[in-house]
């Protein structure tokens, strides 16, 4: 049974097709990233495999390993002739959930899926959470992009960012926008892209079912609980070394690092930077945009 | 850590100048922390560059005094102290 989907996320087409005898199932939240029409070109391919490949297939030295408190999330693996990335299932930590190996060039994928069964009925679920993310973490390294954690608003002029640890008020500070009448591009996970010198920022398939969106962004700001608002603009090596450490990043490929910091040095110089002391009410919208009118 | 390690260790970070500044980032094979990035001032960003396979506290001293006219005593203190601190952030990376 043929299958052939288009997912496109932030203006990127990621072919993915499937000749396995099993339907290919994707999460609730790819149902508006998903289309069915192909296009002339695509910037990466997945090509679906049902049932795991013999270990001997990955064997090879691990160059990074996603282990979040003492919990192994996934791995990836130098084998001698490519990289293959091994996905533990969240929910049942010490089965894996996909083994996919990518090319040097980070563009094409091939991702084995354990076969998952409903009832009588067998099904694949090839970009399940994490997969699906990493790999559009690995569309952002071939272009003008970078994959942060924040959340995004836009009011109708400006583009904004908020950005820091779960806690500071990325989410609360979403919600007092959208209460305001703005628009949320998301409040968890963001891709920022560089299109003809201005900045965009889109949101990426969640847990949850969402619009496909976008919105030109200018300012980041990187929020902290205070007594009273307060804001310091951020420069340079400040600026740029805040933006990172809440950037996605892959850093055992010197290549990567290099990147990323590159795209941080380009936005930074382009876009403004806040460090934002907040009380969390809907005073802090005045307070910000009376900021960036002083500059 | 002697220089020297200092010196081998500077293959493991990727290091950007930004204006006068240099920021530097750990090769790391994990996600544990992804924060740890590090800044260096003017001062910072000039010893980065000169720590090298053959300096000494003696000869880093010398170049800091001739590039910032500073007193010899307070460039050696002020060194000892920044090659205490990166050698430690080196150690906890």
């Amino acid at each position: 049974m043929k299958q052939t989907f288009v997912l496109t996320v932030a203006d990127y087409f990621v072919k993915i097709s499937s000749e396995e005898n099993v339907p290919v199932f994707f999460e609730e939240g790819y149902s508006n990233f998903l289309q069915l029409e192909e296009v002339e070109n695509y910037d990466a391919t997945v090509v679906c495999h049902a049932g795991l490949p013999d270990k001997s297939a990955y064997e090879g030295e691990v160059i990074f390993d996603a282990v979040l408190d003492k919990q192994r999330l996934w791995q990836v693996i130098q084998t001698p002739k490519e990289r293959a990335f091994i996905v533990f299932n969240p929910n049942k930590i010490e089965d894996i959930q996909q083994v996919a190996f990518l090319n040097d060039a980070s563009t094409e994928w091939q991702v084995y899926s354990h076969i998952l069964k409903q009832n009588e009925d067998s099904f694949i679920s090839p970009l399940s959470y994490p997969l699906g993310a990493l790999i559009m973490y690995y569309l952002t390294l071939n272009s003008n992009a970078f994959m942060i954690h924040a959340s995004g608003v836009w009011d109708g002029e400006t583009g904004r960012i908020f950005s820091g640890f779960s806690g500071v008020g990325k989410s609360t500070m979403a919600k007092i926008w959208e209460e305001d009448g703005a628009h949320i591009v998301n409040d968890d996970r963001l891709i920022v892209r560089e299109v003809n010198g201005e900045y965009f920022m889109y949101n990426t398939p969640m847990p949850y079912a969402d619009l496909n969106k976008q919105a030109q962004v200018s300012k980041f700001y990187f929020p902290f609980h205070a007594k009273k608002n307060s804001a310091e603009k951020l420069t340079g090596a400040q600026a740029l070394s805040q933006l990172m450490a809440f950037c996605f990043q892959h850093n055992y490929d010197k290549k990567y690092t290099e990147h990323l910091i590159t795209q941080l040095e380009r936005i930074t110089q382009n876009a403004s930077t806040y460090r934002l002391g907040v009380v969390p009410t809907p005073s802090i919208i005045d307070f910000i945009r009376s900021v960036e009118f002083k500059g | 850590m002697k220089i020297s390690e200092l010196s081998a260790a500077k293959k493991n970070f990727v290091a950007r100048a930004v204006n006068e500044e240099l920021v530097l980032v750990p090769l790391r094979n994990n996600v544990a922390d992804m924060t740890r990035i590090y800044t260096l001032n003017e001062v910072g960003h000039f010893i980065w560059n000169e720590i090298q396979e053959g300096a000494t506290l003696e000869s880093l001293t010398e170049k800091i005094v001739s590039e910032f006219e500073v007193e010899s005593s307070v460039a050696r203190e002020d060194l000892e102290g920044f090659l205490k601190d990166l050698s430690n952030f080196i150690l906890n990376d």
